[in-house]
Parts: C-alpha cells; structure tokens; sequence
C-alpha cells in the first residue's frame, strides 16, 4: 500500500453567502510526503482560504464542494470528533501573527500542551514533549511558564512552531509564518521551518506573497488568482519560464537591486471583486495579452509541452513559452 | 506575584482609603449641618422646653460649639468606634450597627451570588448559542434592567410571599437557615436588575473574546468547544466581568436601602431610611460611613484580583483589561 500524499485537494470550491462567484474555484494541490509546496498569490486571492480549509476551518456558511484529504482523510466530510483527532495529530497550522495565535491570558505552557492533552497524553508526557520541541527549536524550557506578553514575536513564532509538531503531523500549514516578523527574525524562522521538514520528513504548505522565498523553499510552486490555481509546477520551471501572464507580472513586480531602470512594475488594476460574477479569464481585465477569448472563455489548465509537471490556465501559455519570459507589462 | 510588591501596594492602596474616608465623613457630617432647622428643634420635635433643658441639651451635643470643633470632637469619637447616640433609639449607633450589619452583610452576599450564577450562565448561553436563545436573554434582561428593586419586591412579595406562600413576606428570621429563608425574595428582588447588566457584559466580553484569532486557533488545533469556550472565552471575558464586579456591589449597597424597607428586614439599609426620615443624625453618618468604607473596600479587593485574571496588568499600573 502507497502513502498517501499529506494533503490531496481536489476541485475544491468554496461559496460563502453573500458572494456572486465561489471565492475558491475549482482548487487542486497536492502535498507530498515530506514535500514542500508553495502557494503564492495577492491578498484575497483565496491563499489563506485554502490553507485553513485543509484544516477545515471554513468561515461560517461557507458552502464547498470538491474534496480535501489529510493523509488520506476528507476533512469537509469528517465528523466533529474525527476532526478534532486530526488537528490534533496528522495536520497543524503556523499562523500569520503569533501574538495573536496564543490567548495573552494563558501560559505558553499552556498552549503547547493543550492540543496534545485534549487528545488524552497524560499531563507530564505532554510537557516533556513540548520541553523536546521547544529546545528543537532552540528555546528552554523556562518560556514554559511564561505568558505570551513576556517573550518576544520571533520567540513567540517558534513556540507556535513547536507547538504544530507537538503531534507529529504528516502536513505541517504555514500561513504567511514570517510576515508579522522583522527581517533577521523571519530569516531564522524559515531556517528552523526548512530544517525541521527534513528532521521531521512532514510535509510543507507554505503561504506566501514573498516569491523569493517560496523560490527558496520549494519543491514545486502554486500560483493563485482570484480563488483559482493559475499555474503550477516546478519551482524552478514556474520561475525561471512562467506560462501565464499573472506570474510573469508577479515576478517583475519583486524588488530587485538588479531591476533595470530601478522601477518597479506594479500589475495595473486590482484582483476582482467577489460580488461581481466572472466570466472568461479572472485576470483579464489587467493582462496585456487579453483577446476577446480570454474574457469569454475560462482557461482550462493546460500541460506545458516537454514539462510534464508544469500546468497554466491561460490561453496564451504558448505565447509565454515561445517568447520566454519577456513580457513588457 | 511578588510578595514585597503587593504588599507595597496594598499599604498604599489602604491610606488612600483613609484618606477618601476622612473627606467622606467630613462631607458627611457637614451635609447634615447644612440641613435646615437647628438640630435641638429635631430632637425636640415641636415641644417648647424649659431653657434649662435647651441649655442642657445644647452642651450635651455640643450645639454651641464652632462647627470646626464639633467636627473634629465627632471625629474623635468615631476613631475610637463610639459613632454617638441614636436620637431615635436612645442606645448607642456601634451597637445598633452590630445588631444589624450582618443581617444586610448576608443579603447582600446571597443577592451577589444570585447575580454572579445567572448573569454569568445568561451571559454565557446568549454568547455562545447566539440566534433565538441569544434574543431571548435580550428580551430578559431588558425586562429585569428596566425593574426598580422596589417594584421586583412587591411583585415578588404579591406572588411568592402572599399567593404561593412559600417565603415569608418579611422580617429577617432567626438561625442562619431561617434567616436565609427570609432573605430569599428580598435577594432575588435585589439582584434581579444587577443580573439583567451582568449577562449583558459578559455576553458582550465573550462575543469580543470569541472573535479573537486565539479562538480560531485554539479550534484548528483540536481544543474541544467546551474547553475552547471556558478557557479562551470566558477566561478571557473575566476581567470585564471583575471589573465590573466593583460597580455590581455599589449598586446592590444602595438599592439594599429600598429593599430591606420594602420587606421589613432589619439591616443597616432600613436603619439608614428610617434614621434620614427621623433625623437622626448620628445614625445617619455612621451608616452613611459604614456603606462608603464597604465600597471602597470592595473596590481594593477587585484591583487586588485583576492581576490574578490577567496577567498583562501588574499592581499599581492602571492596565485596561481586554
């Protein structure tokens, strides 16, 4: 029997009330084991969405279909204790801010036990293990009793870090881990996140805007646009030869010290609002190579010639590929 | 929390007390003098005495002196726990406070303990079950916060006291179970609004709680809703609910006046109705007294315990609680 990829999503589609168009649409990605997967995208793209819909929190009466399986389980179908069991064992989340990850009121003690005792570990197992996890991590044991106000953010995120492993989970979510960090700190918690993958062999969805560093990390890449995968591959391939148009304007919208002219290019327009339906191609609107086609038609993800693991939705992929990566936007 | 740092504080804390407690019991004092008539014309309520008499009764109650002096001789006294004579009923005020500070103690804790249960139970339920539950606990509390004490008293007499029977319609009892017998409807009655305002706080602080990110996280960890609601919702909702705590005993000191009258409980709160409309002055300041210094203490015991409840406020910094 083969292991199951740590996450499977498939089709996923994603409708809250309110909304005239699913806010995720038709999303699939897989999470090898012991594979790290990078979701990259604009805020409100559907990212964090995603990531916190393979740990089935979805916001209240959000209607979804396709499916979303941890290791091997669908977290839309399980039942409320089923769940409960997965959270606390095969798949745990780093959130964004880790000051508001941990309640200011309870120990950080506290916090990294309670998802192992709610699952039944005798008290003291429970701290040895978090005292195991927190020097991993390279913290004592003497944070154990203090409160989150009295230790600092990038502290704070390795506590978080350590509390995810408490479980020794096949699917680790990182949701954004570094953006509430300064520089030298984020630095370090994507060190400690890279080297644990490995000591851990657990596999990695990493949210991200930062396309460097899911450059960095990355065994393969997912681009994500108004609520839909635009593209996918290779982190190397989605990079140095994108096939759509959203990654290309991604790209050249990253500061670089070697930017010719020194300006950055910023994607004109803004994503598309979720109240309003769409029909054709969601980045039409700001695509320089949009046709009649693209604004009628919805790309279907299409496999680039040669790159049997790279896929875009776009109707002009082939352009892209053609031309290379010059693309004047 | 450090020992020499509470202890700092508490020392501190307590001279405040003293001090608030001297400027109260000068207003105190000197609001009764500002009262029209002549003391001597109260006590001797329309009759004509001989001057002897008058004479006499000036020096006894030193109506002759300067109000500066009478003020400091009263407060003399006061230190030393002789609060004077009651005109009213001719024994000694220290002595008609003992008799009666317990009786008003103990309603005022039962009430305290009936607003604490159901506000908190209310409060809660409304938050977390929200929707149909959630209005009627609104519809509730509107009704019992819109109920002066004294209209819950007769309702509650009417129907409980005098149709059912199953408490006695006044009076405080004798023995502790008897007397909580007594106190039973007269703490319902006082409580009734309090608990109307303290399921509201709290449901509002849980709702604040619920929407944290903690919460969220807290659940897509695998913490069951239970343990999810009472350790990062209603913990956190705490501080708001102590804070609120202090208020919560001011109010039940002041309506236990309108209260105990309406049941006929011989407390310090009937005491201090029947001694205001008597002119009893000296009844009426140490009561007056008595109801300031619980206040005040109340207030030191909930500063005491916020650091308890939340760790993020230290004593001695005035830290909003979240």
């Amino acid at each position: 029997m083969t292991t199951p990829p740590a996450l499977e999503i498939r089709g996923l589609r994603l409708t809250l009330p309110g909304a005239a168009r699913p806010v995720l649409d038709g999303v699939d990605l897989t999470v090898g084991p012991g594979e790290t997967v990078a979701l990259v995208g604009e805020s409100g793209s559907g990212k964090s969405l995603t990531s916190r819909g393979a740990l089935g929190l979805l916001p209240a009466g959000a209607v979804t279909e396709g499916a979303v399986l941890v290791d091997g389980e669908d977290v839309l179908t399980a039942p409320p204790d089923r769940l409960r069991a997965l959270r606390t064992g095969r798949v745990a989340m780093v959130f964004q801010d880790p000051r508001a990850t941990l309640n200011p009121l309870r120990r950080i003690g506290d916090f990294l036990t309670e998802g192992a005792r709610a699952a039944g570990v005798e008290p003291a197992a429970a701290t040895d293990r978090a005292t195991g996890l927190l020097r991993a991590v390279g913290l004592d044991a003497s944070v154990l009793a203090a409160y989150p106000g009295q230790v600092s953010g990038g502290m704070l995120q390795r506590v978080v870090i350590a509390a995810a492993l408490m479980g020794d989970p096949v699917l680790l979510l990182a949701d954004e881990p570094t953006t509430a960090l300064d520089v030298i700190t984020q630095a370090e918690v994507i060190a400690l996140l890279v080297r644990l993958r490995e000591s851990f062999r657990t596999g990695l969805l990493f949210v991200t805007h930062d396309l460097d560093l899911a450059a960095a990390v990355s065994d393969r890449v997912h681009v994500m646009y108004a609520g839909r995968i635009v593209e996918s591959g290779p982190a190397e391939d989605v990079f140095a030869r994108p096939l759509h148009p959203y990654t290309t304007a991604l790209l050249a919208s990253t500061p670089r010290l070697t930017a010719p002219g020194g300006r950055l290019s910023a994607i004109p327009g803004r994503p598309p609002d979720p109240r309003t339906p769409l029909t054709g191609c969601a980045f039409a609107a700001r695509c320089p190579l949009a046709t009649d086609t693209c604004r009628e038609t919805p790309p279907e993800a299409r496999r680039a010639p040669g790159r049997p693991d790279h896929h875009a939705a776009c109707h002009h992929s082939a352009r892209l590929a053609d031309e290379g990566a010059v693309l004047d936007v | 929390m450090n020992p020499t740092a509470f202890l700092r504080f508490t020392a501190r804390r307590v001279a405040e007390m003293a001090v608030t407690l001297l400027i109260a019991s000068f207003a105190v004092f000197g609001a009764l003098y500002l009262a029209p008539g002549s003391p001597a014309s109260f006590l001797l309520a329309g009759r004509s005495p001989s001057p002897e008499a008058l004479a006499a009764l000036t020096a006894r109650h030193h109506l002759d002196d300067p109000f500066a002096l009478r003020y400091l001789h009263w407060l003399g006294d006061v230190l030393q726990g002789d609060f004077g004579r009651s005109l009213t009923y001719r024994t000694d005020v220290s002595r008609l406070l003992a008799d009666r500070l317990p009786t008003t103690l103990l309603l005022v804790t039962m009430a305290l303990a009936v607003v604490l249960t159901a506000g908190l139970v209310l409060g809660r339920i409304a938050a977390v079950r929200g929707g149909r539950t959630d209005a009627a606990v609104l519809v509730a509390t509107t009704l019992a916060i819109g109920t002066p004490s004294f209209v819950a008293a007769v309702l509650l007499q009417g129907l409980f006291a005098v149709r059912l029977g199953w408490f006695p319609s006044s009076g405080a009892g004798d023995g502790l179970l008897d007397r909580i017998w007594h106190l039973t409807l007269p703490a319902v009655a006082l409580a009734l609004y309090l608990i109307g305002m303290l399921a509201r706080v709290t449901r509002t602080a849980m709702l604040e709680a619920l929407d944290s990110e903690h919460v969220t996280v807290a659940r897509g960890r695998g913490v069951p809703e239970h343990l999810v609601i009472r350790r990062h919702v209603l913990r956190n909702a705490l501080g708001t609910v102590l804070t609120t705590g202090g208020l919560i005993v001011a109010t039940l000191l002041v309506c236990t006046i309108l209260v105990e009258t309406a049941f006929s409980i011989g407390g310090i709160g009937q005491l201090l109705e029947l001694a205001t409309t008597t002119k009893d002055f000296p009844t009426v300041q140490a009561v007056s007294l008595i109801i300031v210094a619980l206040f005040m203490t109340v207030n030191l015991v909930v500063d005491l315990l916020l650091p308890l409840v939340d760790p993020r406020i230290t004593l001695g910094t005035r830290g909003a609680a979240a």
